[in-house]
């Protein structure tokens, strides 16, 4: 080696440099490539210098070294085998794979907290902190576990069979996590529509495969049909699905019993709930028969959005749960969203605030579904 | 599209054309043996411009592959390693280089 020539700082910091790359690299290789790699940066070294009519400095040489690179980078490269986590091949599967576990985790986690709430085993203030606290751990849990499967997966000789052989029948399952977008999905739910299918596309190309990714209108009469059947089934007491009676999904919180305002709420809803959904079965069957036309669909959601908005309105201002749930003002509601997020385990009246938030909410959905409605019907499409 | 942009989208695009030629270019200059210093430097010359992060490793799969061979050697005072096409090289280099004017040739049509 001449190190006379560079100098001993200088000639350090290359041994220095070397030393790591050593530590990354497999033993058997190891001599011979930090050997080879010392010959290349001493002669980088001897150029610069030749150019420069001197030694090069200290901060010189360590600009050279970083243009080699990093030591951890370096080494990779002399690696077999994959240099990424993931490759783009499989990468869609992890990211369809994340999008999908999330939201099944989301769902579960959130009706599991509601109905602890409604049970009054927790509190809105406790539930809201469990939710965030399990939410987080479990996304964490979720995308961890599908890095893991997706590196060892990368390293594999040959792919698993579902990336290269799939069908084009089986493809529906994958509109699911296309749709991952807050804004489509507050669309949807207030359109009332829970199926999984993209919104309308925006782009002419492909107007075929997009309708038959989409659900039929008649199937959606029909699907709507059976859902409606069964609310009235139940609401009537003539399917007992489980021993529960719409009164006795609740129980006694913050003191109130929130059964006994329900029953009463029931008795006074009854007939109009069940001629409601009794009309919504005969409805939707006749859209089916009809083949789905698209203003008489239109029509209909415009006539059941009234009514399910007046009853909106009833729970509002005249029923029983109207006391607990009314404010005057846009102040007063916003006040008393923050005191619920804001307040700990022991205070009362979380269970009240959110029942004023889901009717709010609801109310919302009913008008920009009646909106809709009414332009579907002028335009006819 | 600003003038920047333009000038990064244009600089990725060759960086991806030319990647598929660096092993062309690697074998055909080891028909004259090099040491990576030196053959780093010849490339450099002709607009064939490597990083030692890049060219080492490739040298040293290339030569796993039988597409190389390589030498220990002392000059100007430093041991070196030299790499020259081995036989099963040549013949790999000739094949690849039909076909890389093959490709030129009907692209050169295209455009």
């Amino acid at each position: 080696m001449n190190t006379a020539k560079e100098g001993e700082t200088g000639m350090d910091l290359v041994e220095r440099y070397l030393k790591t790359l050593a530590a990354q690299l497999p033993k058997d290789s190891r001599d011979d490539i930090v050997a080879e790699l010392r010959d290349e940066i001493m002669g980088r070294i001897d150029a610069l210098e030749a150019r420069l009519g001197r030694a090069p400095t200290d901060d010189e040489v360590e600009a050279l070294l970083r243009e080699v690179g990093h030591p951890l980078t370096v080494a990779a490269r002399y690696r077999s085998g994959p240099q990424a986590l993931m490759g783009p091949e499989l990468y869609p599967w992890w990211m369809f794979g994340v999008k999908v576990g999330l939201t099944v985790m989301a769902c579960v986690t959130l009706i599991g907290l509601a109905v602890r709430v409604l049970v009054g085993d927790v509190y809105v203030g406790q539930a809201i902190g469990q939710g965030i606290a399990s939410l987080f751990s479990g996304a964490v849990t979720i995308v961890g576990l599908l890095t893991v499967a997706g590196f060892i997966l990368e390293r594999q000789e040959k792919k698993p069979d579902f990336i290269a052989r799939w069908r084009v029948k089986d493809l529906g399952m994958f509109e699911l996590g296309g749709d991952f977008d807050a804004e489509q999905w507050g669309q949807k739910l207030a359109r009332g529509d829970w199926s999984s299918s993209k919104a309308k596309p925006e782009s002419k190309p492909g107007p075929e495969v997009r309708k038959s990714a989409e659900m039929s209108p008649v199937a959606r009469a029909v699907a709507s049909a059976i859902g409606w059947a069964v609310v009235l089934l139940w609401w009537t007491g003539l399917l007992q699905v489980a021993p529960i009676r719409p009164e006795d999904l609740a129980g006694v919180v913050d003191g109130l019993d929130y059964g006994r305002i329900l029953g009463e709420m029931v008795r006074a809803a009854y007939w109009p709930v069940a001629l409601f959904a009794a009309c919504r079965v005969g409805f939707d069957l006749m859209r089916a028969a009809s083949g789905g036309n698209v203003r008489l669909t239109a029509l209909g959601d415009l006539v059941f959005g009234i009514a399910a908005a007046w009853g909106l309105l009833w729970v509002w201002f005249w029923s029983a749960l109207s006391p607990l749930i009314w404010v005057g003002t846009v102040t007063d509601f916003v006040e008393r969203v923050r005191v619920l997020i804001g307040r700990s385990g022991d205070d009362v009246g979380g269970v009240a605030t959110i029942l004023m938030v889901v009717v709010v909410w609801a109310f919302a959905a009913e008008v920009v579904r009646m909106v809709r409605a009414a332009a579907r019907l002028v335009v006819g499409r | 599209m600003s003038q920047n942009d333009e000038a990064l989208l244009f600089e990725s695009l060759r960086l991806e054309l030319r990647r598929g030629s660096l092993i062309l270019a690697v074998l055909a200059s080891l028909r004259r043996e090099q040491y990576g210093y030196s053959l780093r430097v010849a490339l450099g010359e002709v607009g064939v411009e490597m990083e030692e992060s890049t060219l080492y490793p490739l040298l040293r799969r290339l030569e796993s592959q039988g597409l190389l061979d390589s030498e220990w050697r002392e000059e100007e005072r430093r041991k070196k390693r030299f790499y020259r096409l081995s036989p099963r090289g040549e013949a790999m280099l000739a094949r690849l280089a039909t076909e890389w004017r093959g490709l030129s040739a009907s692209l050169e049509k295209m455009l």
